[in-house]
């Protein structure tokens, strides 16, 4: 088999492999016509290794129209190729084109006009000549080949990301491929160069494949580079035994050669590869910068503690290092079941991005299946492919996020957040040497997110651990405490009893209005002493209530007769005609509940109080006409719970006061007189503690309050 | 004149009690713990008592609890803080008049004890 040949078969089953895959993989008209251009290359090459193997001028003629055969098409149908991946509109031209091949294709087969006398040349092949005809053919087909390539070269800025990088492979691949082939046709003219150039052929399907699987994330230079110096040094390595032992040494010496070849075979690689490197570090060296800048980042993330911050510093360094126009990050939020935007900057403009992503959403789903970062070029490649709803609206949801690349954070199978990157500001492509680098990234992004996370909620459940240790030594000191205190006023209050008693019984008797005034003073100090005597006596009742554990027996109580009970003695304390208590329950619909009834008394009677301070600061302060305090109940049955309901239409609690309320010692009511500051923590303390239930306040401030009781009705 | 035994282990109270209620021309006497109300309950048989709950010595039930053994009639009205309703129970079981929660307004207290006492 001669070089011509083989060179020739190489090709031939190369682009069949390939058109063969093309064809398999076919999702438009686009990829048909690009299968076929494949196919059509590999009957070309198919005749010219026939023709290569002719064993006289009969079947070499033969051949070699087959061959053409093949040729005329393969301009027409790259032509067609790129008329598809640009979308031109010139339909004219296109079936001008098919005309011309089909006229010619006809006068090849019915005549001998194009291919006819044949010459042995190479003392090895039977090779055509080139008729007038052929001359007029072959500079139509240049002229075709051209057009696409300058309608490549025209139409190449209109491209965007993806198709930019399928164009740049399209056409370096496609010219070295054409400029090999057409070297075959320069025996036909005279030129006595040998016919293997079309070797490159191969060169353009290796590049064609590793478009077809990489393309999207390779930069072009980079295989083009690497491409280069593998041939280059190759034929070094073969290149130059094969031409030693030819011109130095002569046919006999092989050794020689051999040895040489060995040797260098050996250190092939090694110049390859160091050769290899050095020209990507070139090219590269952009990359490299920020992917080590990355990685220094991502290390030191785990250090943040605070969220927000780790968040603002993983946008800042992402913007900045890589330099992209935009990124931002959205973390998954417990408490709204959404994932909402953590931290974000953009280089230009204005800084406002979507509020939040659901946790339904279409790119949830999509990052919970396939845990990888996503592309926004591949998706919308796809959804145009296959015209599939839920594709499309993932693309939407993507382009309503300006993501370019999205890449997923999880904790274990949980997606605890995502970035969002924009375009690169060089318009450059995301690699596959980013997309690793971002991988790494998103695993420290995570650890760092997770520890953030952590800290806070130790924080949380530290203080909340600390606030239940103070008011558990507060419950013990309380108990001894108490009783203490309890009897010093108690002293307290029979010294100034009796002092009062004292004056009293001896004022009359007395004369001297010095000594009586002074003595009315005293009375009066005496009997500010006694008040704060019975106040602090009541302080002291309030912290001992709940300090002390619900001993008394469980029973099934009736809501009605504790409302009732509470109703007897809010009586002495609040002025009942200025209130309206609306009962919106019918109390024999009502079960009984598993409780203590004092406690609940107690319980009732401080909502009641409650209420009724807070409407009648309102009544107070704001003075509105028609102003009616309404206190309504309503008690409500609810699976094995019984839901009571106070509602007021009081001053309400504003947002911040809440939580606080239920800590003991605090009061928003306005004179320290009214309340101990004790009561909701202490209603709380009965209802959950005690009984097992819930207490649940609602409240808008100026418009009133709710406060929710749950308890659990009583079995049997 | 009326008897009126005060028992508690608070030496302000037992003298300012006294002070108040002597002035009131009532006998009082006073005892600061458990034994010493007993050996005077014994010796006076007093027409009341007031007998606090929280004592070191002895508590005001178990004093109740003694006393009861040996004299049903007396009457009795326990003085206390905030006590659970156990006490109580058995504080009523043994046979008390009332039960009076300090600190009080001593003019309450007065009500209370002379209502008794003039019966």
């Amino acid at each position: 088999m001669t070089p011509f040949s083989l060179v020739s078969f190489l090709v031939c089953l190369l682009c069949t492999i390939l058109g063969l895959f093309a064809f398999l993989q076919i999702k438009n008209r686009l990829h048909l016509v690009w299968a076929l251009f494949n196919l059509d290359v590999a009957i070309w090459s198919a005749g010219t290794f026939l023709a290569g193997m002719a064993t006289n001028e009969n079947l070499a003629r033969i051949d070699w129209k087959l061959s053409h055969l093949g040729v005329l098409f393969i301009p027409v149908l790259f032509y067609h190729t790129i008329y598809l991946f640009l979308n031109l509109k010139n339909r004219v031209t296109l079936v001008l084109i098919y005309l011309q091949a089909i006229i010619f294709s006809l006068i090849l087969l019915s005549t001998n006009l194009i291919i006819y006398p044949i010459k042995f040349l190479f003392k090895s092949i039977f090779y055509y000549t080139a008729t007038p005809l052929y001359c007029l053919m072959f500079f139509v087909w240049v002229v075709i080949v051209i057009i696409p390539f300058f309608e490549l070269f025209k139409g190449r800025k209109d491209l965007k990301n993806l198709k930019q990088q399928q164009g740049s492979y399209l056409f370096w691949g496609s010219l070295i491929g054409f400029f090999g082939g057409a070297t075959t046709v320069a025996p036909a003219f005279g030129l006595n160069v040998y016919p293997a150039w079309h070797f490159t052929i191969c060169i353009y399907v290796l590049m064609a494949t590793y478009a077809i699987f990489r393309y999207q994330l390779m930069d072009i230079r980079v295989v083009a580079t690497r491409l280069s110096i593998f041939i280059i040094v190759y034929s070094l390595i073969l290149g130059i035994p094969v031409w030693l032992g030819f011109k130095l040494l002569g046919k006999g010496l092989w050794l020689v050669p051999v040895t040489c070849m060995g040797i260098l075979a050996t250190v092939g690689p090694f110049i390859y590869l160091y050769v290899q490197k050095r020209a990507e570090d070139r090219l590269l060296q952009e990359q490299r910068r920020y992917q080590a800048t990355l990685r220094q980042a991502s290390a030191g993330m785990g250090k943040i503690k605070d969220l927000k911050k780790l968040l603002s510093m993983i946008v800042y360094v992402l913007t900045n290092a890589i330099q992209i126009e935009h990124a931002s990050v959205y973390i998954f939020d417990e408490g709204k079941k959404k994932y909402l935007l953590g931290a974000s900057k953009r280089k230009f403009g204005n800084n406002s991005f979507l509020e939040s992503i659901e946790k339904e959403s279409l790119l949830v789903e999509y990052f919970v299946q396939n845990k990888n970062p996503l592309i926004f070029e591949e998706i919308n490649q796809k959804a145009l492919d296959s015209k599939d709803f839920k594709l499309s609206q993932l693309k939407q949801i993507i382009v309503s996020l300006e993501g370019v690349l999205l890449v997923p954070i999880f904790i274990d199978q949980d997606l605890i957040a995502i970035i969002i990157m924009g375009k690169k500001e060089s318009g450059n492509p995301y690699s596959s040497d980013d997309l690793s680098v971002f991988s790494i990234l998103a695993n420290q992004t995570a650890l760092a997110i997770e520890n953030a996370i952590f800290y806070e909620r130790m924080k949380l459940t530290h203080e909340q651990l600390f606030q239940a240790e103070k008011m558990a030594t507060i419950g013990t000191m309380a108990d001894g405490l108490s009783h203490q205190i309890n009897n010093r006023f108690h002293a307290l209050g029979f010294i100034a009893g009796d002092a009062i008693d004292t004056i009293q019984m001896n004022q009359k008797e007395l004369t001297q209005v010095e000594v009586k005034e002074v003595l009315d003073e005293l009375q009066r100090a005496f009997v500010r002493v006694q008040d704060n005597v019975v106040q602090g006596g009541e302080i002291v009742q309030g912290l001992l209530r709940y300090t002390r554990k619900g001993d008394a027996g469980f029973v099934p109580v009736d809501v009605e007769a504790v409302f009732k009970a509470a109703l007897e003695m809010v009586q002495f304390k609040i002025k009942m005609h200025e209130l309206k208590i609306v009962r919106e329950y019918d109390p024999a619909n009502i079960p009984k509940i598993k409780g203590n009834f004092t406690q609940l008394q107690e319980v009732f009677f401080n909502l009641i109080d409650n209420g009724y301070d807070a409407m009648m600061q309102r009544k107070n302060e704001k003075k509105e006409p028609g102003f009616q305090p309404t206190l309504i109940v309503r008690v409500i049955k609810e699976g094995d719970f019984v839901q009571i309901v106070f509602e007021d239409n009081g001053m309400g609690v504003k947002e911040d006061d809440i939580h606080k309320l239920f800590t003991p010692f605090f009061t928003t009511k306005l004179s320290s007189k009214k309340g101990t500051g004790l009561g909701l923590y202490v209603i709380k303390k009965i209802v959950e503690d005690n009984h097992g239930g819930l207490v649940e306040m609602v409240s808008k401030y100026m418009q009133g309050t709710q406060m929710k009781l749950r308890l659990p009705i009583a079995i049997g | 004149m009326a008897k009126l035994l005060i028992v508690d282990d608070e030496s302000d109270i037992r003298e300012f009690a006294r002070n108040f209620f002597k002035k009131r021309k009532i006998d009082v006497s006073i005892a600061s713990g458990g034994r010493q109300a007993l050996d005077l309950i014994a010796k006076e048989n007093p027409d009341l008592i007031l007998l606090d709950v929280r004592m070191e010595e002895m508590t005001g039930i178990e004093v109740l609890r003694e006393l009861r053994k040996t004299n049903l009639s007396v009457k009795v009205i326990m003085v206390s803080g905030v006590e659970d309703e156990e006490t109580i129970k058995e504080a009523n079981a043994l046979g008390v008049i009332g039960y009076i929660h300090k600190p009080f307004i001593l003019e309450e207290l007065e009500k209370i004890v002379l209502a008794q006492l003039n019966h």
